[in-house]
C-alpha cells in the first residue's frame, strides 16, 4: 500500500493517457484489496454475481424437485440419457477448472506464455464440452425427444441448455483474454492477472453447477 | 496548550468555522481549475454512452419519469372505462386509440386488459425501481460516500442501456397484432401461456430489465463496500446509503428466480413445454395438446419470491430519502439511527420469507399459510420501527416547511395507512374476503403512490440544487404538493370502501354486473375525476422542473445546510470529471445538526474536522486543500 | 527482468493480492490443485459406479448428493480458494444459501397438493388426459 500525497485535485489528475483523449477517473481498489474488506472490486463483484447465479439455478432446481416429487411417474436419468458421454463431459469440465487455476498460478509467477497455454486448453475443454453436449442433443432430437415431450425432458433441456449458455459465455471471455485482452499484460500485469482470477471464479462456478446437474439429471 | 476552541490544520491553529470556509474556498478554486483543464469529451460519450454516475443517474431519472407519466396515462384511460362503462371516449382520444382498440370510441375488454397489465409492469419495473434505485442511487450514493464514481462505471452504463431497450421492447408490444401483454403484471399461468404474443415480448423485455438491475445491484454493493471515504464507517453511513445497500441485496438475490421463471414461461410459450401447465387443460372447450404435469402454483411461488422483496425495493429507497429530508429540515439528528439501520436490515432479510402471503387463496394448505402469516406479522415490526423513529424525529424540532419536507411529512401518514391496511391482507382469514378486491389496490397504492412516489418527489426537490445548481420554485412546488395530496387520497381512500364491499379488481366494467357492487360503484366517477385532476396537478411540477433547470434561482453549493458528503462537492459537479476536488475524509456520523456547545452554524458536515480544543488531528491531516493528504491506493 | 526484481515484484504482489505469491507457495498450490483434480476424478467414478447399482431412490439420492456436495466443496474451497477468503464472502454466501433453501422449500411444499389434483396422470402418456372440466385445472381452491 502506498500513500500518495494529492497536491493536485483528483479531477485534473491526468496520469492515465487512455486512448481517444478520453479522461478516465481513477477508481480506488480496482487492483489491490481494500484493507477492511480484503478484496479488490472485481472479486467482490464476481462473488456477488455468483450469489445471484446460485439463486438463478436454485429456481430451476426448485422446479425440478417440485415437478419430480409431484409427478406420479418420472423416468430415471440413466434410462433416458447417455451416461458415458456425460461422465466424459464431467471430466472435461473438472479438467478445465484445473487448467484455469494453473493459468492463474503461472501468471502470478510472471509467465504469460504458460498462462496463455493453460487458458487455451481451458477454452478447448469448453469447446469439447459443447461439442459433446450437441452430440447428446442431436441424439435426443433424432429419437424425437424434445422439451415438449414431457417434463423430464423439459427440465433436462432447460437446465443443461442454460448451463451450456454459461459455458459459452465463459469461452467468449477466455477467447478475449487469450487474444486481444492479453495486451493488458504489457501495461498492467496485476489487472490482467485479476481478470483471469475473476473469470476463473466464474468458470469454477459453472463447473460446480455441472457437478450437481450431472448426478441429479443423469444418475438419479 | 492549544488555543481554546481551535483546531489544528496543517501547522496552524484556527476556528473550525474558518477551516470550513477555507476548505470551501479551496474547493471552489480547484473546481475552476478543473473547469479550465476540462478535456473535450465527445458528445456521445458525455451524454449518450456516458460512464459518469451522475449523468447515468440523470438518464435514469428522465427515462423513469417519462415511464411514470406513461404508466399513469394508461391508468387514466382505464378510469374512463370504469367510471363510464361502455360510453365512448371523447373524440380525440378515441381517434388516438384507433378502431382496433376502441371501435366506436368504446374500449375493448382485451385492450382494457393490456392497459391493466402494462400499467402495473411499467409502474413497478420501468418507473419506480429505476427512479428509486437507478436515478437516486446512481446520482446520490457515490457522492454521499465520497467516491469518485461507481466501482464499475462501464457496467453502470450497460445497466442503463439494458433498461432502456428493455422498456422500449415492452412498449413495442402495443404495436403488434394482439397487442401488449394482457395477463396482469403478475403474468399468472395458464392464462399468460395461452395469451397473445405480447406476453412473449413482455418476457423478453423482462429478461433485459432483470439483467440490468442485476448489474446495477452488484455495482451498488461493491461501490458501498469498497469506495467509502476514509473514516466513513458503516455506522456513519447516511440512512439513504443503507437503504440502497439493502435494496441492492434484495435485487441481487430475488430477481434471478424470476429470470428463471421467465425462461420457463418462455419455454412453455414457444417450445411447447408444460412447466406451468397442468394436465387436462381445456381452453374454450378445446383440450390443450401438451404434455401436462406442470404446476401453475410454481410460477406464483417463483414470481412472488421476487415480487415480495420487490415491494421493499420500492419502499426502502423512499424511506432513505425521507430520512435525509427529515433530518435536514428538522435540524436534528435522526431519532434512533441504529434502530433504523437494524430495522432496515431485518426488513430486508424478512422480505424473503413472506412471499406466499400473496397465495393464501390458492389452496396451498393451512400449514404453509400459517407459516407465511406469522412471518408477515413479524415483518410489520421493523416497518413500524422505521416509521416510529421518523415520526419521533419530528418531536421538538423547529421544522423548516420546505417543499421536500412537505412531501416527507405527507409520506409518514400515507405510508402508515398503506402499511396498516396491509395487516388484514397478511392474515389468511381476513384475506379470504379481501383478496383481489379494490381493497388490495387501495392498500398497495397507498404504499407506492403517496408513499414511494411522494418520497421520490421529495428527493427531486431536495437534490435538484445538487444536480443543477438551481432551486425549483417553492410556490409551484407547494401547489404541486397540496393538489397531489388531496387528489391522491380522493383516488385511493374510496377504494377501501369498494373493496370492503367485495368489488373485485380487474373488472372491465368496474363491477356493474354484480349485485353486491351496486351500492358502492357510484364512487368510480369520483375516483376517476380525482385521477384526472391528479394529472392536472402534475403540470406545475413538469413545467417547474424544466423551467428551473434553465431559469431557476441559483443557489450555493450547500443550499440546505446539510451535513452529508454530497453537499461538500460542487453543485452540479462537472460530468466525467470525478466528484470531489479532494477525496473527503469523514470525522463523524451523518446527522450532526444543532450540536450542543457548537458555535456558529447549526450543522457539522461529516468532512469537517473536530472542533474540540486540542483534539488530535486525525490521520490524513486537515482537509485543507494544498496541505491535504489523502490516503489513496495506487 | 533480473532475479532480484522478480523477488521484489513477488513480495509486492503478495501484499497486494492477499495470496502468498512466492514461487514456492505457488508451486505448492499447483500440487494441491492436481491432488484436488485427482480427488474430483475419483469421486466422479464413485458416483457413476453407485448409480449403476440402481439403489432404492432415497438411498440413491442421499449418496449422489453427498458425493456432489463433497465435490462441490472441493471446487469451492480450493479452486475458488474460498478456504482462505474473507468473512464478507462467507456472509454473502451464507445469506444466499439460506434463501436458496427457502426457494427450494416453498414450492416443494406444493407437491402434496399437486399429487392430489393430478392423481392417475401418466407422465409418459402421449395423449393429454381426458378433457376435465376447466375448474379442475390446477387452481385447487376446493
Amino acid at each position: 500500500m502506498t500513500t500518495t500525497t494529492l497536491t493536485h485535485p483528483v479531477p485534473v489528475d491526468d496520469g492515465h493517457g487512455h486512448g481517444g483523449g478520453h479522461h478516465e477517473i481513477e477508481i480506488p481498489y480496482t487492483l489491490h484489496p481494500r484493507p477492511d474488506t480484503g478484496m479488490y472490486n472485481g472479486k467482490l463483484g464476481i462473488w456477488l454475481f455468483l450469489a445471484s447465479e446460485v439463486m438463478l439455478f436454485g429456481a430451476l432446481f426448485s422446479t425440478l424437485i417440485l415437478l419430480r416429487t409431484s409427478a406420479p411417474s418420472w423416468p430415471h436419468g440413466w434410462q433416458e440419457l447417455n451416461i458415458p458421454l456425460a461422465t466424459l463431459n464431467t471430466f472435461i469440465l473438472i479438467g478445465s477448472s484445473v487448467t484455469v487455476v494453473l493459468a492463474w498460478a503461472n501468471l502470478r509467477l510472471g509467465d504469460l506464455r504458460k498462462g496463455k497455454i493453460f487458458l487455451s486448453i481451458t477454452l478447448l475443454c469448453g469447446l469439447g464440452f459443447m461439442v459433446i453436449k450437441s452430440i447428446e442433443y442431436a441424439t435426443k432430437f433424432r429419437h424425437h425427444h424434445f422439451p415438449s415431450t414431457n417434463n423430464f425432458f423439459a427440465t433436462y433441456f432447460v437446465m443443461t441448455g442454460l448451463h451450456g449458455l454459461h459455458v459459452l459465455g465463459g469461452m467468449i471471455v477466455f477467447g478475449y483474454l487469450i487474444g486481444p485482452g492479453a495486451k493488458l499484460w504489457e501495461t498492467n500485469r496485476d489487472q490482467y492477472t485479476n481478470r483471469v482470477e475473476v473469470t476463473g471464479l466464474y468458470w469454477h462456478f459453472v463447473d460446480l453447477v455441472w457437478i450437481f446437474l450431472f448426478p441429479i439429471l443423469y444418475l438419479l | 496548550m492549544p488555543p481554546k476552541r481551535q483546531i489544528r490544520v496543517g501547522n496552524q491553529w484556527m476556528y473550525a468555522r474558518d477551516a470550513r470556509r477555507a476548505l470551501e474556498e479551496a474547493i471552489r478554486v480547484s473546481e475552476s481549475e478543473a473547469k479550465a483543464h476540462e478535456h473535450h469529451v465527445p458528445f456521445i460519450r458525455k451524454y449518450v454512452f456516458s460512464t459518469d454516475h451522475k449523468w447515468i443517474g440523470i438518464q435514469y431519472a428522465i427515462t423513469a419519469l417519462t415511464f411514470l407519466l406513461l404508466g399513469f396515462s394508461l391508468m387514466l384511460l382505464m378510469r374512463w372505462q370504469l367510471a363510464f362503462p361502455g360510453k365512448p371516449f371523447p373524440a380525440l382520444i378515441a381517434k388516438f386509440l384507433g378502431s382496433s382498440n376502441a371501435p366506436g370510441g368504446v374500449m375493448l375488454p382485451e385492450f382494457y386488459n393490456q392497459l391493466g397489465a402494462m400499467h402495473g409492469t411499467i409502474m413497478v419495473f420501468l418507473a419506480i425501481v429505476p427512479l428509486a434505485v437507478g436515478a437516486f442511487g446512481n446520482y446520490v450514493v457515490p457522492l454521499q460516500i465520497g467516491a469518485p464514481d461507481m466501482a464499475f462505471p462501464k457496467l453502470n452504463m450497460m445497466s442503463y442501456w439494458l433498461y432502456l431497450p428493455g422498456g422500449l421492447l415492452m412498449m413495442s408490444g402495443f404495436f403488434i397484432p394482439g397487442g401488449a401483454a394482457n395477463s396482469g403484471w403478475t403474468s399468472y399461468p395458464p392464462l399468460s401461456i395461452i395469451a397473445t404474443n405480447g406476453q412473449t415480448i413482455w418476457i423478453l423485455g423482462m429478461v433485459l430489465l432483470i439483467t440490468s438491475s442485476l448489474l446495477g445491484s452488484i455495482n451498488f454493493i461493491v461501490t458501498i463496500f469498497q469506495l467509502r471515504a476514509k473514516g466513513l464507517t458503516f455506522m456513519r453511513l447516511p440512512f439513504f446509503v443503507w437503504a440502497q445497500l439493502i435494496t441492492s441485496f434484495l435485487l441481487l438475490l430475488a430477481f434471478p428466480p424470476l429470470e428463471a421463471a421467465a425462461i420457463l414461461q418462455l419455454m412453455d410459450r414457444v417450445a411447447g413445454t408444460s412447466f406451468f401447465l397442468p394436465s387436462g387443460l381445456v381452453i374454450s372447450g378445446t383440450p390443450l395438446h401438451n404434455a401436462g404435469g406442470g404446476n401453475p402454483l410454481l410460477w406464483q411461488h417463483l414470481f412472488w419470491f421476487l415480487a415480495h422483496p420487490e415491494v421493499y425495493v420500492l419502499i426502502l429507497p423512499g424511506m432513505g430519502i425521507i430520512s435525509e429530508v427529515i433530518a435536514n429540515n428538522t435540524r436534528k439528528p435522526l431519532w434512533g439511527y441504529k434502530s433504523l439501520v437494524g430495522a432496515g436490515v431485518f426488513l430486508g432479510f424478512m422480505s424473503f420469507v413472506v412471499w406466499a402471503h400473496h397465495m393464501f387463496l390458492t389452496g396451498m394448505g393451512t400449514a404453509i399459510s400459517a407459516f407465511f402469516q406469522t412471518t408477515t406479522m413479524i415483518i410489520s415490526i421493523p416497518s413500524v420501527i422505521i416509521l416510529t423513529a421518523l415520526i419521533i424525529s419530528l418531536w421538538g424540532a423547529s421544522i423548516r416547511f420546505t417543499v421536500p419536507m412537505l412531501f416527507a411529512l405527507a409520506f409518514l401518514p400515507m405510508f402508515g395507512i398503506g402499511g396498516l391496511t396491509g395487516l388484514p391482507l397478511g392474515l389468511a382469514a381476513s384475506d379470504i374476503h379481501l383478496h383481489d378486491t379494490y381493497y388490495v389496490i387501495g392498500h398497495f397504492h397507498y404504499v407506492v403512490a403517496p408513499g414511494t412516489i411522494f418520497a421520490m418527489f421529495a428527493g427531486i426537490y431536495y437534490w435538484f440544487p445538487k444536480a443543477t445548481g438551481r432551486q425549483m420554485n417553492e410556490f409551484w412546488g407547494k401547489v404541486h404538493f397540496w393538489l397531489s395530496l388531496v387528489c391522491i387520497n380522493c383516488i385511493f381512500m374510496p377504494m377501501f370502501y369498494q373493496g370492503l364491499a367485495g368489488v373485485s379488481r380487474r373488472l372491465y366494467d368496474g363491477g356493474a354486473q354484480y349485485m353486491h357492487a351496486k351500492p358502492v360503484i357510484h364512487t368510480n366517477v369520483f375516483i376517476s375525476s380525482a385521477a384526472w385532476l391528479l394529472l392536472v396537478a402534475q403540470f406545475p411540477f413538469i413545467i417547474n422542473f424544466f423551467y428551473s433547470i434553465f431559469k431557476g434561482r441559483r443557489v450555493e453549493a450547500n443550499h440546505w445546510h446539510a451535513t452529508t458528503l454530497e453537499w461538500s462537492a460542487a453543485s452540479a459537479p462537472p460530468l466525467a470529471h470525478g466528484n470531489f476536488a479532494v477525496l473527503p475524509v469523514v470525522y463523524r456520523g451523518p446527522y450532526e445538526y444543532s450540536v450542543p456547545d457548537h458555535e456558529g452554524d447549526d450543522y457539522l458536515p461529516q468532512n469537517v474536522p473536530e472542533d474540540q480544543p486540542g483534539a488530535p488531528v486525525p490521520a490524513g491531516g486537515g482537509a485543507l486543500h494544498g496541505t491535504a493528504v489523502a490516503q489513496k491506493e495506487s | 527482468m533480473n532475479e532480484h526484481a522478480v523477488e521484489h515484484a513477488i513480495e509486492e504482489a503478495h501484499e497486494h493480492f492477499g495470496h502468498d505469491n512466492s514461487p514456492e507457495a505457488i508451486r505448492k498450490e499447483i500440487r494441491r490443485y492436481l491432488i484436488v483434480f485427482a480427488a474430483l476424478g475419483a469421486l466422479t467414478i464413485v458416483t457413476v459406479a453407485i448409480s449403476l447399482l440402481h439403489l432404492p431412490t432415497h438411498l440413491a439420492i442421499l449418496l449422489a448428493l453427498t458425493v456432489a456436495v463433497v465435490k462441490g466443496s472441493l471446487v469451492a474451497a480450493f479452486f475458488m480458494h474460498l478456504i482462505s477468503e474473507r468473512k464478507l464472502i462467507y456472509a454473502v454466501l451464507l445469506l444466499t444459501v439460506f434463501f436458496f433453501g427457502m426457494l427450494l422449500w416453498g414450492p416443494w411444499h406444493q407437491r402434496y397438493n399437486a399429487q392430489k389434483v393430478w392423481k392417475g396422470y401418466d407422465l409418459n402418456a402421449s395423449q393429454p388426459a381426458p378433457a376435465a372440466p376447466i375448474e379442475n385445472s390446477g387452481h385447487s381452491g376446493h
